[in-house]
Formats: C-alpha cells, sequence, structure tokens
C-alpha cells in the first residue's frame, strides 16, 4: 500500500498515529535517548501504532535537529546518524507498509519546545534557523521520507520560512500548525492555512495543543480557507482544566471520543487523521476502528 | 538479587512490577493472545518494568485457568501452553537478576454455598499451578480476590507446592464509599486501642486485619493487597494488616485514581502522579512494608518513580519535565 501520500489523501482518509513522544516516556524510555540507546523499544512503538490500524507513521526526529541534540547530550554530530535510525525505525516496524514522515521542529525563542534561534526581527536567526532545518531534511532525504513534516509551529513567520527549506525537496510537505486558535504572531488559522497553501504547502493542519473537542472550531475554519487536504491531530490529553499541562495527570481522553472524533473530521472533509500527545495506540486502534481500518484485530 | 525471595523481604524492600496485562492492552494487545502471538511485545513490557527497577515480574497467568481461558476465547484447549509460555517469556527479561511469580486469580467459578463450584474451582487451580511450578516459576501469588473465602481456597491449592506464597486481597470501593473517601482522603483511623483501621470490607464481610491472621495461619508467606485502590485508599488496609500479623506485607496500589467515578475504563482515568507512588512506596518502607509494587493502571513511568524513590532503579533514565 506504499504509494504517495497526496494519492492517498485524494482516495479518502489516511489514519496517522498518536504521541510519540509521550508514549515513549509513558514506557519509561526518554527522547531522544531512546532512539540511541533502545531503538527495539521504539520499534515496537511504531509497530503498535502500525497494527492498530497506522498508515503513515512519524519518525521520532522531532528532536533530533543539530541544536536539540546539543543541548541534551553534546550529540549535535550525530544528527545525520540519530535521524536516519529513528527513520529507518519507523520503516522497520511496518514492513514498508506504512509511509514514514520525517518531522521538523520550530526553533523559536520563547517556544517550549524550540532551540530558541528564529526571531521575527533578526535576520541572522533567520540564517541559523534555515541551517539548522537544511541540515536536517537532508538526512531525511537521505533516509528517504516519504513526507516531510515541519510541526508545531506559534509562529506563521516561522512555519514559512521551514516551508521554503522544505519546498526545495521535492517530497511532500504536510505543515502543521501547534493547536492554537491565533498564533502567537496574530495569524488565524484560516490565514495560515491559506498562507502556506499559497507557498507551497501540500497537506496544512493543526497539531497537538488542543485535545478534539477544542481543536474544532480551528480546524474547520481551516477546512474551508482552502481546497488541498486538512491535517488534525489532536492532543490525547485533555487540555481544558486543570493540572492539564502535566504528563500523565490530566484526564486522557477517551478513545470512544477519539473514535467519534475520527468520524466527525471524516465527515468534514478532514483526511489525515491522527493523534498527538497523550494518545496510544489504544486510541489509534478505536479511531481505527471507526474508520474500518483496523490492521491487526486484537480482542 | 538474591534467589530467596523470603530472604530478601527479610533483608529490606523488594520492588515488584505494575499492571503488565493493563500496560499490554493500552498498547493494543489483549491477553492471552498476546503471550502466545506477540511474545516479543510482552517481553518488552516486563523489560521496561525490569529497566525501570522491577525485582519480582508477575507472569500474564492471572486469567489462564482452563475456565477462565474458555471463556476468554476459547484458548482452554492451550492452557498448559499459555501458562508455559507466560512464565518463560517473564523469565527471558528478568534473566537471573529478577524473580518470576506464576499468578493465579480467581476462576469464576467459585460459589461460596456451593460444594460442587468449589470442588472445579479448586481441581482449575490445582492444574494451573502445577503448570507454573513446572514451567519453573520461583514463586506464587494470588491476585484479584475480593473474597476471603474464595482467596483462602486459592491459597490451599498454592500451598500444596513448596514455592514461596503471596496471598492477596482486593477491597473494591463502592459508590458510597468513593464518595465518603473523597473526604476522608489518606488520614489513618485510629481504634481505641491505638491500632489503625480501615473500613474496608472484602464481599464476604472480613476485614482486613481478619485477612492477614486468616491467609497467615492457612500458610500463606507473604500477605497484602493488589489493585482496586489506588495509594491512599490501600494504605488505611495494609496498615491494618501491618499491624495485624508479623509476615512481610504485599502493597501493590493500582495507578488509576480509583476514588473517582468512571475509573475502570482503561487510560481515562485520572491518573495517579508518578510522585505519588514514590510517596508511598517510601512511607511503606519505613512502616516495615517490604513488598512494594504496582497494579493495573501502573506503567513502566509509574514503576521507575518508585525505584528511583526507595533507590533501586536498575537503568537510570532521567524523566525531565517538560
Amino acid at each position: 500500500m506504499k504509494d504517495n501520500i497526496l494519492e492517498m489523501l485524494k482516495q479518502g482518509v489516511v489514519l496517522g498515529d498518536g504521541g510519540m513522544i509521550i508514549e515513549a516516556r509513558w514506557r519509561g524510555y526518554d527522547t531522544p535517548d531512546v532512539i540511541v540507546e533502545h531503538p527495539e523499544v521504539l520499534r515496537q512503538i511504531h509497530k503498535d501504532f502500525f497494527r492498530a490500524g497506522s498508515q503513515a507513521l512519524q519518525a521520532l526526529t522531532w528532536w533530533t535537529s543539530r541544536t536539540q541534540l546539543d543541548r541534551r547530550h553534546r550529540w549535535g554530530d550525530r544528527l545525520g546518524e540519530i535521524t536516519r535510525a529513528a527513520i529507518r525505525l519507523a520503516r522497520e516496524a511496518s514492513g514498508g507498509e506504512a509511509l514514514v514522515g520525517g518531522c521538523l521542529n520550530q526553533t523559536a525563542s520563547g517556544s517550549w519546545t524550540g532551540p530558541y534561534i528564529f526571531s521575527p526581527d533578526n535576520a541572522g536567526s533567520r540564517d541559523r534557523a534555515c541551517a539548522e532545518w537544511d541540515e536536517h531534511i537532508a538526512a531525511m532525504v537521505e533516509a528517504d521520507v516519504d513526507i516531510l513534516i515541519p510541526e508545531t509551529f506559534g509562529r506563521l513567520d516561522e512555519a514559512r520560512l521551514c516551508l521554503s527549506r522544505c519546498k526545495k525537496t521535492d517530497i511532500p510537505t504536510m505543515v502543521l500548525m501547534g493547536g492554537m486558535n491565533r498564533m502567537s504572531d496574530g495569524a488565524s488559522p484560516a490565514e495560515c492555512a491559506r498562507t502556506l497553501v499559497g507557498e507551497g504547502a501540500d497537506i496544512v493542519g493543526l497539531v497537538c495543543g488542543h485535545d478534539p473537542v477544542g481543536v474544532w472550531p480551528a480546524v474547520l475554519e481551516m477546512r474551508q480557507a482552502v481546497d488541498v487536504p486538512i491535517a488534525c491531530q489532536p492532543a490525547g490529553h485533555r487540555r481544558s482544566g486543570p493540572n492539564t499541562g502535566v504528563l500523565r495527570e490530566a484526564m486522557i481522553v477517551s478513545g470512544k471520543e477519539m473514535a467519534e472524533f475520527a468520524l466527525k473530521a471524516k465527515a468534514e472533509g478532514i483526511h489525515y487523521i491522527g493523534a498527538c500527545c497523550g494518545a496510544g495506540p489504544e486510541h489509534i486502534r478505536a479511531m481505527a476502528q471507526a474508520l474500518g481500518c483496523e490492521r491487526y484485530p486484537v480482542t | 538479587m538474591a534467589k530467596d525471595f523470603l530472604e530478601s523481604l527479610k533483608q529490606g524492600v523488594v520492588l515488584g512490577d505494575g499492571g503488565t496485562e493493563e500496560e499490554a492492552r493500552i498498547r493494543g494487545y489483549g491477553t492471552p493472545r498476546v503471550i502466545l502471538e506477540f511474545p516479543e511485545v510482552l517481553q518488552l513490557v516486563h523489560q521496561d518494568y525490569f529497566r525501570a527497577g522491577s525485582q519480582v515480574f508477575r507472569a500474564l497467568t492471572k486469567g489462564a485457568t482452563r475456565a477462565q481461558l474458555k471463556q476468554r476465547g476459547g484458548w482452554d484447549s492451550r492452557m498448559e501452553e499459555v501458562n508455559r509460555a507466560a512464565v518463560k517469556v517473564a523469565r527471558q527479561a528478568a534473566g537471573d537478576k529478577g524473580l518470576v511469580a506464576g499468578c493465579v486469580g480467581p476462576t469464576g467459578l467459585f460459589k461460596a454455598d456451593d460444594k460442587g463450584s468449589i470442588s472445579r474451582a479448586q481441581g482449575e487451580w490445582e492444574e494451573q499451578v502445577a503448570v507454573l511450578v513446572s514451567a519453573g516459576a520461583d514463586l506464587l501469588v494470588c491476585e484479584s480476590f475480593d473474597r476471603l473465602d474464595e482467596a483462602r481456597l486459592a491459597l490451599t491449592c498454592c500451598k500444596k507446592t513448596s514455592l514461596p506464597t503471596v496471598a492477596t486481597v482486593d477491597f473494591p470501593l463502592g459508590v458510597e464509599e468513593i464518595r465518603d473517601l473523597r473526604w476522608r482522603q489518606s488520614v489513618d483511623r485510629v481504634d481505641p486501642a491505638g491500632i489503625p483501621t480501615s473500613e474496608a470490607r472484602t464481599r464476604d464481610e472480613a476485614s482486613p486485619a481478619e485477612c492477614a491472621r486468616t491467609l497467615v495461619d492457612d500458610g500463606a508467606d507473604v500477605v497484602g493487597s493488589s489493585g482496586a485502590r489506588e495509594p491512599q485508599d490501600m494504605w488505611p488496609v495494609v496498615r491494618e494488616m501491618r499491624e495485624g500479623v508479623e509476615v512481610p506485607i504485599a502493597f501493590f496500589p493500582g495507578g488509576y485514581r480509583t476514588s473517582r467515578p468512571g475509573w475502570e475504563t482503561i487510560r481515562e482515568a485520572m491518573l495517579i502522579y508518578g510522585i505519588e507512588m514514590a510517596l508511598y512506596a517510601l512511607q511503606a518502607k519505613v512502616h516495615g512494608i517490604h513488598c512494594i509494587g504496582g497494579c493495573d493502571g501502573a506503567g513502566p513511568e509509574l514503576v521507575r518513580s518508585m525505584a528511583q524513590a526507595l533507590g533501586c532503579e536498575r537503568v537510570h533514565i532521567e524523566l525531565r519535565p517538560r
């Protein structure tokens, strides 16, 4: 079934996976350490998602850019090796049957995940961010990813810049903004979708940030704004209410709710459906059952 | 760790694992299928607990009597194979650094006032225990019994072997109790003689102290409670048991917030904090409760928190806040 993501999206819904970093952490492993030190664990997580029904697996490259690796363990020089290993593990998990996406992270100062590079008013910082992404993208191209996924951007200007680097390759690009009702540079979801599509994004969408309930208005706004396929990957943690910022301490979204969300999204013409932080194989299985694409039923 | 389970408990705390069956379910694999068809998945679950610091691994045999297997999708003809494979997989993960426990749970047959059902249940357990022993289990654990009489019967079957046996009893919470417990929290209640008491009762109306005494008289080497309650609600139960008997006490609270209605559905409940598990593990150690672990909902991450607190984490991984 390995096919171009855009062809698959023309035919219907594509089911993505859940939140890899949180799932690894849940099992007691840290990222990016797990890629290097416990590859069999990471392969198994991908495999669990694949068996549940994922048709596209996102490799654990979201945290493997040079600056991020350096911050963690001074592993910056191993960027190529670690990024390729992460992609290979995702590929092996499905025996080549599922598509493999390579994730790119935002770098903006002030974002909680970013390595604090991109700053809108500083031309030098734009160059440094581009250099960071270029090196990362080169490793992904070498590992032959099927989709480039710049994701969790909190600013439209930064997402545009990253997209421009991805478009130097001929790999389909899916740009995912962080699930917010308005980006920190003031752009609305519709504006993000129009601008990114205008600049060549093949798929646009929202990831993490919100739970399935919270993400809904923003994703509908995107759906109405553009004609390209829309992706939606809400968090599996409840994001509204107290104590929701802390891992495993939030009310977790139920598999049933995820399944309902998947059906609702399909009905609205949102065709890349997945999940993010807090959503494990069980959630994806519930979604796969609803969408009728469960791969290995497990009693 | 020393090969002798009871000797290790005399010397100090022994850390068990979490809820392996629930963890496999969270990863998308049902039991007993995971044992026979995806042993590598099950081995990784055990291994994740091993790396976190677990020293005792409960093989996935709790519902693997012939009658239970039949009910769970017609696996009864493969009863021996299931039990053997479950013990083998746990052993592969534990190597010679951990102990493997064969688990024995309710058969679904037991009825207190029906002699025929009692002897059928006994037959089921004896058959299973014989397989667990020949598969090389280091100890036996009776789990998930919410009736004392049923737990006693299972214990009797286990004690026909020479393996050390941990007998645990559950004290599930009713809706009324859940409401009440929200206000009581974990405050220990003390009777006039200064002994901590809890209001917990099994379905056949036995108190924790009574359960502990009876099971020890019947030959249990370790008594305790496992699952059905979160740490703060299980605490009074094990404290009462600790006061009641001299043998080591097992404390295996659930990783789900059981004091909230609706917790029964997997991964949908408010989950227990790692720090909470860690604090209760330390508190248990201070009170001489030496067999510590988790139950349903306690994944490797929670067991790691306990291991870090107790100083027995095996492969250190820093879990950074995010």
